[in-house]
């Protein structure tokens, strides 16, 4: 399973793909910014995007949008990764067509089986 | 005792007299007529007396030569004649007799002339009956009868002397009718003379004496017009005399009344003139002393609830501050008597028998008398006048102490107000001028009348170029908005209560202030106030604390979301296995991380729940989740501290945010196992009533002291400041489970006995008995009722407009009695509520609802511009009962409320 995360803190990327990589046993796959990652989606076509919603230049949803425009990514899952946990919000997520919302802090002990289950259904 | 004549008996007097003379000359003439006409007939009477003794004469001698001639010519022609004669002569006689019957000498001589004429005329008789007879013998015997002859010359002898007394008597009388004419003329010649000078002489006296006087009179008359002293009185008791003396008496008065007048004028003038109290009533003293002739005069106030008297003013001799006392109890002393007993006094200090220490200082001084008169304002003794004189000062002076004691008295209380007065709007100014908020005030036309210094700040004008302006200078008319009609709207908007409003600084910047208007009346007319602030700064803040709590969300989160990750990998041996002691150092770092982030997340909360922003999604749902879910999350953590938990099964369902409900269980339950003795058991257990839906939440810990029941629901409040520390909370969990539960209408509280233990118990209420079975009917079939109570009519509008749009059916009601009556016609799906209300605020509507079990169950949207603080929140809960602050809320965080309380239930517990 390949995972494309991409959120624009360095150490977040780094702790996301010790977790995924090492706990999860997934393949990870970066990126820095919106574009970068519709690129990295496109170029690497993973099986599931984690994707953080604030983001300088492009946010998250910006980029949901660039990705679901995109012939290639566009059918890739996407899970929100945000800080914001407030419903609505999780609600405007969930509207977008995101598969799930996981909330900043994670634990990088279960946040692989966190995404595997968003990516099954439930949030 | 002189005698006393009027005027006209003066007048009379002179009359009288000169009249009287001429009466008593007139009198005299006529006696002097009177002889004269008896001199006149005297001498008459004498040559008639003459003439027929002339006439008798010559009858005699007729009746002589007529008998003679018949004798000698035998002719009897004769003797008729003769006849004749001797009639004639008799006829005569008997004249003379009577003529002379008022002389006796001259009557003697008649008789002898007659007896004797009687003889002759007998003899000639019987000569004429002898001639008639024929017997002329006989007849002439008679003739030769010697007697003839001598009785001839005896007639005449009688008859001359006759005559001569006669003649005689005529000299005389002739000579006395001269005189008496001469008389007569002396005494008229005389008599004129005398009554003309007597006259003239009268009136020359009397007029001299009346005009010299007169112009006495006009003279004082005419000093009395000037003003000038008048000449001595008229020693005299005439009318003039009289007139005289009234004309002093005038004078007098005059000179009194103009005294009085003057003093008046003084006291007048000094206190009208004067800047201050003090001047004013020390140039009273000096007119005391001008006009009243006294030596020392003092004014005395007495302030108001002081019991002293005050030296205030004072004049004359002796008169210095140093010398007079400058406060005297009320009833000591003269003048404190007075203010006692508000009555005047005249004392003559010589014949006073009182001993007094004041009369004794005032005679050292040469003093005689004392007066002193209180000064009186609607009975209350506001001073007193006093004063000493060296002379024996009469009542008068007490009269004129009377005559300006009023003045003076009102001048005093006057005074006295307008200090008062300046007093209060001084400090009135310095309050208006000090405060923060600026203060406008217009009239009704929105014209601004005053603005204070902070207003000026705030704008940026200065009040003179603000006063005469339209307020909407500083507000921005809306678009199209009209400045007649701009204060009635803003009336409406801003009466009584604060509202934003956009407004504008002289550099043309907008801002928002909050303004609130009141209405007030002055002799003026009706005004209005506004109190308004810049909350640009506090908006700005408020924007701020949002970015901040933004910033906290993300910023903050996103460095303990590496920490976090980089604990939790390390911990998990992601990372290869770590030494025992680097495992519970990583084990530290990674469970106060996590505390960190709770305590993040429930500042969070707290912030949001205060502000009415902690998003709440409501619905229908099964108590027995809630507590599988909050079980759950606890689990681990109570097997972990040996703790039991226990829970009953339940069919009861809540309306409610499960997630917010489960936050709150998780919170209790997490508490009762902390505070649990390792092997004990915590029991959840859940009732339902009435409508009201109870979990309780037992443990058998310490129990928590009385003092501290109410407190653990306040924040950062732990029974002992440790346990923080020890027991790994923020401190914040229960006052975020108040909060929750009472944004679901709910309540929350302890019952704990130190020792055994404490149970939490949790009521949430049901919405209502229908929404069991789908209650918002709204829901495809009709619009959603909602009740939007608000006075504001302006806010009302709009919000019907937007709720209107958005689908929703909408009531509305602008008093508290109004929306009760709406509410029992139907009950609406939602009630929006401000608090600030006429006929009946906020509370009344929600303490009427509580009566009745659907009105109890009534979700409420609590719309309002206060902050409300525990109490009040929990005064205006119903069903699910949340609030909003009217500035705080924007109007999309307004409508989502709304429709979260309307639709949730549906879209998701339908």
């Amino acid at each position: 399973m390949k995972v494309l995360i991409i959120d624009d803190e360095d150490d977040i990327r780094r702790i996301a793909r010790l977790s995924l990589a090492r706990v999860g046993g997934m393949d990870v796959i970066e990126a820095s910014n919106g574009p970068d990652g519709v690129r990295e989606a496109e170029a690497g076509l993973p099986d599931a995007i984690l994707l953080d919603m604030m983001m300088p230049l492009m946010d998250g949803p910006a980029t949901f949008e660039a990705l679901k425009r995109s012939s290639l990514a566009g059918g890739i899952p996407v899970v929100f990764l945000t800080a914001k946990a407030q419903p609505s919000e999780v609600e405007r997520m969930r509207a977008l067509g995101a598969r799930g919302v996981l909330t900043k802090p994670f634990d990088p002990m279960t946040l692989p089986d966190l995404l595997r289950s968003a990516l099954a259904g439930g949030s | 005792m002189p005698v006393v004549l009027k005027l006209g008996q003066k007048v009379l007097a002179l009359l009288a007299i000169p009249v009287l003379f001429i009466a008593g000359f007139i009198a005299s003439i006529g006696f002097f007529q009177n002889r004269l006409h008896d001199a006149e007939k005297w001498a008459l009477h004498s040559a008639e007396v003459h003439r027929k003794l002339m006439g008798l004469a010559r009858s005699i001698a007729e009746a002589d030569s007529g008998i003679g001639g018949w004798f000698l010519s035998d002719d009897p022609r004769f003797d008729s004649l003769a006849s004749r004669a001797r009639l004639d002569a008799r006829q005569t006689m008997r004249q003379l007799r009577t003529l002379v019957s008022d002389n006796p000498a001259q009557a003697i001589r008649m008789d002898q002339i007659a007896a004797l004429v009687e003889q002759r005329l007998a003899i000639l008789d019987r000569q004429a009956v002898r001639l008639r007879e024929g017997r002329r013998d006989l007849a002439g015997e008679d003739f030769i009868n010697g007697t003839r002859y001598g009785m001839t010359v005896e007639v005449q002898d009688l008859m001359r002397r006759f005559v001569e007394e006669e003649r005689r008597l005529e000299h005389i009388r002739q000579d006395r009718l001269e005189m008496t004419r001469t008389h007569i003329r002396n005494a008229l010649v005389t008599g004129g003379a005398v009554a003309a000078i007597l006259t003239l002489s009268f009136a020359v006296v009397f007029a001299r004496g009346m005009a010299r006087r007169l112009n006495r009179l006009s003279e004082n008359a005419r000093r009395i017009a000037e003003g000038e002293p008048l000449l001595p009185i008229l020693a005299a008791s005439d009318e003039i005399g009289r007139l005289d003396g009234t004309l002093h008496r005038m004078a007098i008065r005059l000179a009194d009344r103009a005294r009085l007048a003057a003093f008046g004028l003084d006291v007048g003038t000094a206190l009208t003139r004067r800047e201050n109290l003090s001047d004013a009533l020390e140039a009273c003293a000096t007119a005391m002393i001008q006009h009243l002739n006294a030596s020392i005069a003092s004014v005395w106030v007495l302030p108001k609830d002081t019991g002293f008297l005050e030296l205030k003013g004072s004049a004359g001799f002796g008169a210095t501050t140093a010398d007079l006392l400058e406060r005297v109890e009320v009833g000591k002393f003269r003048v404190g008597r007075i203010a006692a007993i508000q009555k005047p006094e005249l004392v003559q200090l010589d014949r006073d028998p009182a001993r007094d220490d004041d009369k004794n200082w005032a005679r050292n001084r040469g003093m005689r008398s004392f007066a002193g008169y209180p000064l009186v304002v609607r009975s209350r003794t506001v001073g007193v006048l006093a004063m000493f004189a060296e002379h024996e000062m009469s009542e008068a002076t007490i009269q004129m102490l009377a005559s300006v004691s009023d003045q003076i008295a009102l001048g005093i209380d006057r005074a006295r107000a307008n200090e008062e007065l300046a007093a209060s709007e001084e400090r009135t100014r310095a309050i208006i001028g000090n405060m923060l908020n600026g203060l406008i005030t217009t009239d009704t036309h929105a014209i601004i009348e005053s603005v204070n210094p902070a207003a000026e700040t705030i704008f940026g004008y200065s009040s003179a170029e603000l006063l005469g302006q339209h307020l909407s200078i500083l507000v921005p008319l809306p678009e199209g908005g009209d400045p007649r009609s701009f204060l009635r709207e803003a009336l409406n908007k801003a009466l009584g209560r604060v509202t934003e409003w956009p407004a504008r600084r002289k550099d043309g910047s907008v801002f928002s202030m909050e303004l609130a208007l009141f209405p007030f009346e002055t002799a003026t007319g009706r005004h209005f106030a506004g109190n308004l602030r810049d909350v640009s700064e506090r908006n700005e803040v408020e924007r701020m604390k949002k970015e901040f709590v933004s910033t906290v969300s993300h910023e903050l989160r996103t460095p303990l979301t590496s920490i976090r990750g980089s604990l939790g990998l390390l911990a998990g041996g992601v990372l290869g296995e770590l030494p025992e002691e680097a495992k519970e150092v990583v084990a530290v770092a990674e469970r106060n991380v996590v505390r960190l982030v709770t305590l993040i997340n429930d500042i969070l909360d707290l912030e949001r729940l205060d502000t009415g922003r902690l998003e709440m999604t409501f619905e229908r749902v099964p108590v027995a989740t809630i507590l599988a879910r909050s079980l759950e999350a606890v689990a681990a953590f109570a097997e972990h501290a040996g703790i039991t938990l226990e829970s009953v099964a339940t069919s009861a369902t809540l309306f409610g945010d499960p997630d917010r409900l489960v936050q709150v269980l998780v919170n209790l339950v997490s508490n009762a196992v902390k505070f649990s003795k390792r092997g004990s058991t915590v029991t959840i257990s859940v009732a339902e009533s009435q409508g009201v839906t109870e979990i309780c939440v037992r443990d058998r810990g310490r129990g928590i002291p009385p003092a501290f029941r109410n407190a653990i629901f306040g924040r950062f409040r732990q029974v002992e400041a440790s346990d923080a520390r020890q027991k790994g909370g923020t401190g914040l969990g229960l006052a975020i489970c108040k909060a929750i539960v009472e944004q679901h209408g709910g309540t929350i509280h302890v019952d704990s006995e130190e020792g055994v233990g404490s149970v939490f118990r949790v009521r949430i209420p049901l919405p209502r008995a229908s929404s069991e079975t789908g209650a918002f009917r709204a829901i495809g079939a009709a619009q959603p009722d909602v009740l939007l109570v608000e006075d504001d009519s302006a806010l009302v509008d709009v919000l019907r407009r937007q709720l209107s749009a958005a689908g929703l059916a909408v009531r509305t009601a602008s008093t508290g009695e109004a929306a009760i009556a709406r509410i029992r016609k139907r009950m609406p799906e939602l009630l929006v509520l401000d608090v600030a209300l006429p006929g009946g605020d906020g509370f009344a509507v929600v303490a009427e609802l509580r009566k009745d079990s659907a009105g109890r169950h009534l979700p409420l949207l609590v719309y309002t511009e206060r902050d409300l603080n525990a109490d009040e929140r929990e005064r205006l809960r119903l069903g699910p009962t949340r609030f909003l602050t009217k500035s705080r809320a924007t109007d999309q965080e307004f409508l989502s409320c709304v429709f979260d309380m309307l639709a949730t239930p549906q879209a998701k517990g339908g």
